[in-house]
């Protein structure tokens, strides 16, 4: 009977490595580098560009010889996508995303939105391995830019994006129209403020390397990709001062001994609960969130903080490409943008939103951002990174 | 001659349906559980990225292997582990067993309550309860070390990020396992033999371990295993407080390479992971040298049997204390805080000040969730469909194990155990891998998480049903046998009855950890088929602490309302 079953394994695996070959070939691995677009000003007041329409690739309302006039186009789009019926969006942040989409909800009650929340690496993986064997279920995915760029090319549709005639030219630059920078959070330390006066709170990185912080400062497992950015900002011509970046981080473990903690949002509220006194790495949107729930928190006065940006993308082979269209055009509108901004608590790249939340709050504190070219977070220098990032961590 | 003819095809035909019962449950565990095991032990010889974990016979690599053990720093890791495991499994084993023991053979006058107290670290959720413990007894903000301090002591009482509180809070989420498993045990013990001790001038000690503790030896060792194996695969506890604490452990460094690094390094996740299956199948190695001679344990026979209860007399103080220390420490303080955190828009220690800001915000939070009635509805559906066919497949497989003792059945024991040990994460997408492999109508809906969780879950039922089925003698379904009923017959009507304390224990054990599997879920679920379990983790990225809280609270004050109104007595008979 043992026999059975060991012969039994044997078959079932070559079963499944025949159903594995028989399944559509693997996608080309994304490029290890992009084309570099200039960091976007966080500034409103950058001109926008005019933006060249490229083809659509996806079974759906395309532009006229003619090319419609946006009511038209709006007309038909909306018409494809009430026969569409509904549109799907992946996004680490998707519930949330339902909050700041009620509008677009009002607007077209006859399309149902269906989200999906996990984490950017379940979202990729999921999206990729569904792909391989030409399954397609999504149509608008929402992420960090590092994200999208993980995702094969040729899984991403090219779209005209027309709200990006209102945005800085900088939000479309090198993205072959695949994606769309919408918005930019930044990364740096966070302090509880009942503890910590502003005046003893770090003014500049090195500051946070003093003995005074031994056993009160945090730092997140996740953060890997901070040391990348730091060489990045502190790189000049393109070039990563890596060293620079690594020493520093060795000395702020050395001289603080941080506690090691997961994620963002839970230490954030930790911090402002006083069980830390400065944490090291936060996120600006969840910083943010927990200052509008009454925590006393604020992000350090450094010179600059490093950012990146977050992008809208429509996957080629969405079930419902219209809806998926109707869906970014509204993302990106100037309504859409700010309410965006406000519920995510993300600082709008879009000019006519400036008085986001967050973006007012940039220009009263003028608080400087440093955007990270796309082109220094290879897989080579990511992988560089969170190497460093376990071996300091002691993983 | 005729006759013996007869006999001898009856025996055929009986040997037959055996095998084909072994069969029926053998092929697809083995598919089930070989393939994603295949998955992993391939993917750890391979350089992958993203959609690329697959059977595919290229980028292969001895890297992960090199970086995952030539490193110092991993053996402290295995280290750490396999103490933070053995630690909380005796935690559990005190807290649990004297529980269980003092609600089943003792006449403690408050061994009704224990059923619903035992139940209460299962329904909060793990990560809750981590947090809980960090904000009693951080070592800056803990309100026991305040308080503490506020009495004239200089140093905190404990350390939240320490190895001892980390042993006490996994022993705490571990210890209604115990509770529930040993309590089955206790519930079949036949009074005569330890009476026969008693009777021969025996001490009421030397009748506990020569007697009571040998008999239910099956239990306690398959308690055992579970907790070290689940102590092992534990994120919460390690995250929220080892990681502070600078305990790094096994579960933790895996789920880092899979979902926290970007881009993931699945092949060094997968490599971590085969060390976890080796520690948990030398685990299973001495739990089958332990039980190999089953019927050295069989007390329950066809002539009847009725525990004994103990009368406790002057122990009686200090059994009620240990409830009460139990219901007071390890339930009371972690849901009071909770409780209040609850009630903030975001924690902070309890002060007149935080007093005017306490507001119900989070409860509407939970309720307000426009999916609310679809995902309740699915999470039902997937744990109650998951419970049932777990513990069904459980006690054939039992049943084929130690009553028929078919060759080969200790593979298929094995075999069933071994999805257990494989983190949670890494079934899920060795799962997604495999369903999107062929054409079916299974991915995306409701019931590709019934298939995964079964797989997983099936090492709970099988524990729960081997320990019962080891106190079961065997002339019990001879006599149905000998009486001509069928195979089913006796099954159904003999071993199920016989077998219910443990499969209602087992089942109800099964739907409520059902419905808070958070990884496969999430990688295997669709917005067509979301779960609470997602939707938990839904809430604490959403709101926080606070949100959560409400959801436990709530959890909590439906199961005490139930309590009250009279429904303890069903508990308790559900699970005896």
């Amino acid at each position: 009977m043992t026999r059975t079953l060991y012969v039994a394994a044997i078959v079932m695996a070559v079963v499944v490595v025949s159903l594995s070959a028989c399944g559509k070939p693997a996608p080309q691995p994304p490029p290890t580098t992009a084309p570099a677009p200039a960091a976007p000003s966080p500034s409103p007041t950058a001109k926008p560009s005019p933006t060249p329409l490229s083809p659509s690739t996806s079974p759906l309302v395309k532009p006229s010889p003619s090319s419609p006039s946006p009511v038209d186009r709006q007309a038909q789009l909306e018409a494809a996508a009430k026969k569409e019926g509904k549109v799907v969006l992946w996004s680490p942040h998707a519930k949330i995303a339902t909050k700041f989409l009620a509008k677009f909800m009002e607007r077209y009650p006859w399309l149902q939105l269906e989200t999906w929340d996990a984490t950017g690496t379940v979202l990729i993986e999921k999206l990729v391995s569904e792909a391989r064997v030409g399954r397609h279920s999504v149509d608008v995915m929402a992420m960090e830019e590092q994200g999208v760029r993980l995702i094969p090319k040729d899984l991403l549709a090219k779209y005209d994006w027309p709200s990006a005639a209102k945005y800085p030219s900088e939000a479309l630059e090198g993205t072959e129209g695949l994606y769309m920078r919408d918005a930019l959070a930044f990364y740096g330390p966070v302090y509880n403020t009942k503890i910590v006066p502003p005046t003893k709170a770090p003014h500049s990185w090195q500051d946070m390397a003093d003995p005074k912080w031994k056993g009160k400062t945090a730092v997140p497992l996740d953060a890997d990709e901070a040391p990348l950015m730091l060489a990045a900002m502190w790189g000049s011509n393109g070039k990563l001062a890596w060293e620079e970046s690594f020493a520093f981080w060795r000395e702020v473990s050395k001289n603080t001994k941080p506690k090691t903690v997961k994620g963002y949002s839970e230490p954030t509220r930790l911090l402002g609960a006083g069980e830390y006194e400065l944490f090291l790495w936060d996120a600006s949107s969840i910083a943010l969130q927990a200052q509008l729930a009454g925590l006393p928190v604020a992000f350090a006065s450094v010179d600059r903080f490093p950012a990146a940006a977050r992008i809208k993308t429509i996957l080629k082979n969405a079930p419902h490409p219209n809806a998926a269209r109707l869906l970014v055009d509204y993302i990106t509108s100037t309504e859409g943008s700010r309410i965006y901004a406000d519920v995510g608590a993300y600082i709008s790249l879009n000019p006519e939103a400036a008085e986001a939340l967050l973006n007012r709050q940039m220009k009263e504190t003028g608080t400087k951002l440093y955007i990270v070219p796309t082109e220094l977070e290879s897989m080579e220098n990511l992988k560089k990174s969170a190497d460093f990032w376990a071996a300091l961590l002691g993983i | 001659m005729s006759t013996r003819f007869l006999d001898a095809c009856r025996a055929l035909k009986q040997r037959g349906r055996e095998r084909c019962v072994f069969l029926v449950i053998g092929l697809p565990l083995v598919f089930l559980v070989v393939v994603p095991l295949f998955l992993l032990v391939l993917n750890s010889f391979r350089d992958i990225g993203f959609g690329e974990v697959a059977v595919a016979l290229n980028k292969f690599t001895l890297d992960n292997y090199i970086t995952a053990y030539m490193n110092p720093r991993t053996w402290r890791m295995l280290g750490n582990s396999i103490v933070f495991a053995v630690g909380s499994m005796v935690v559990a084993f005190v807290l649990g067993g004297v529980m269980a023991f003092l609600a089943e053979r003792t006449d403690s006058p408050f061994r009704r309550f224990t059923y619903a107290l035992m139940f209460m670290p299962l329904i909060i959720p793990g990560m809750l309860q981590a947090v809980a413990w960090v904000l009693l007894l951080s070592p800056s903000i803990g309100l026991v070390n305040k308080l503490w301090s506020a009495i004239g002591f200089g140093t905190p009482l404990l350390n939240a990020y320490s190895m001892p509180v980390m042993w006490w809070v996994q022993g705490v989420i571990l210890a209604p396992l115990t509770f529930i498993m040993l309590g089955a045990a206790f519930r079949r013990m036949d009074p005569a033999l330890e009476e026969a001790a008693i009777t021969c001038g025996a001490p009421l000690s030397r009748v506990a371990t020569q007697v009571t503790l040998k008999v239910i030896l099956p239990a306690i060792v398959g308690v055992a295993l579970l907790q070290f194996v689940r102590a092992l695969e534990a994120l919460e506890v390690p995250l929220l407080l080892g990681l502070s604490g600078d305990v790094m452990v096994f579960s933790a460094n895996i789920l880092l390479s899979i979902t926290m690094r970007f881009p993931p390094a699945y092949g060094l996740g997968f490599t971590y992971s085969i060390t976890l299956i080796s520690l948990t199948v030398f685990g299973l190695f001495v739990y089958q040298r332990v039980v190999r001679r089953g019927e050295r344990y069989a007390v329950v026979t066809g002539k009847g049997y009725r525990p004994r209860i103990i009368k406790l007399g002057r122990w009686k103080a200090l059994a009620v204390g240990f409830q009460i220390f139990f219901a007071v420490v390890a339930i009371g303080l972690p849901v009071l805080v909770l409780l209040w955190a609850s009630l903030l828009p975001a924690y902070q220690a309890p002060s007149m000040e935080m007093l005017s800001k306490v507001s119900l915000k989070n409860y509407s939070m939970v309720f307000d969730r426009p999916d609310m009635l679809h995902m309740l509805q699915n999470t039902a559906l997937l744990a109650g469909v998951v419970s049932v066919c777990v513990m069904f497949l459980a006690l054939l497989l039992s049943w084929v194990i130690f009553h028929m003792k078919i060759k080969g059945s200790g593979f298929l024991d094995s075999l069933a155990f071994i999805p257990y040990a494989i983190p949670s994460v890494v079934t899920g997408i060795a799962f997604m891998v495999l369903f999107l492999a062929f054409p079916n109508p299974v991915y995306g809906t409701i019931w590709i998480l019934v298939i995964a969780y079964i797989v997983v879950e099936l090492p709970y039922g099988t524990r729960f049903t081997h320990a019962g089925l080891l106190q079961v003698h065997k002339e019990m379904e001879e006599a149905g046998k000998i009486s001509g009923a069928s195979f089913w017959r006796v099954f159904f009507h003999v071993i199920v009855p016989i077998m219910k304390p443990s499969l209602t224990g087992g089942g109800l054990y099964v739907f409520i950890i059902s419905v808070k599997y958070f990884s496969i879920a999430a990688i295997l679920s669709s917005s067509q088929s979301i779960v609470l379990s997602v939707q938990i983790w839904q809430l604490w990225n959403e709101g926080g602490l606070g949100a959560l809280a409400a959801l436990a609270i709530i959890m909590i004050a439906g199961l005490s309302v139930l309590t009250l109104l009279g429904g303890v007595h069903r508990i308790e008979r559900i699970v005896g």
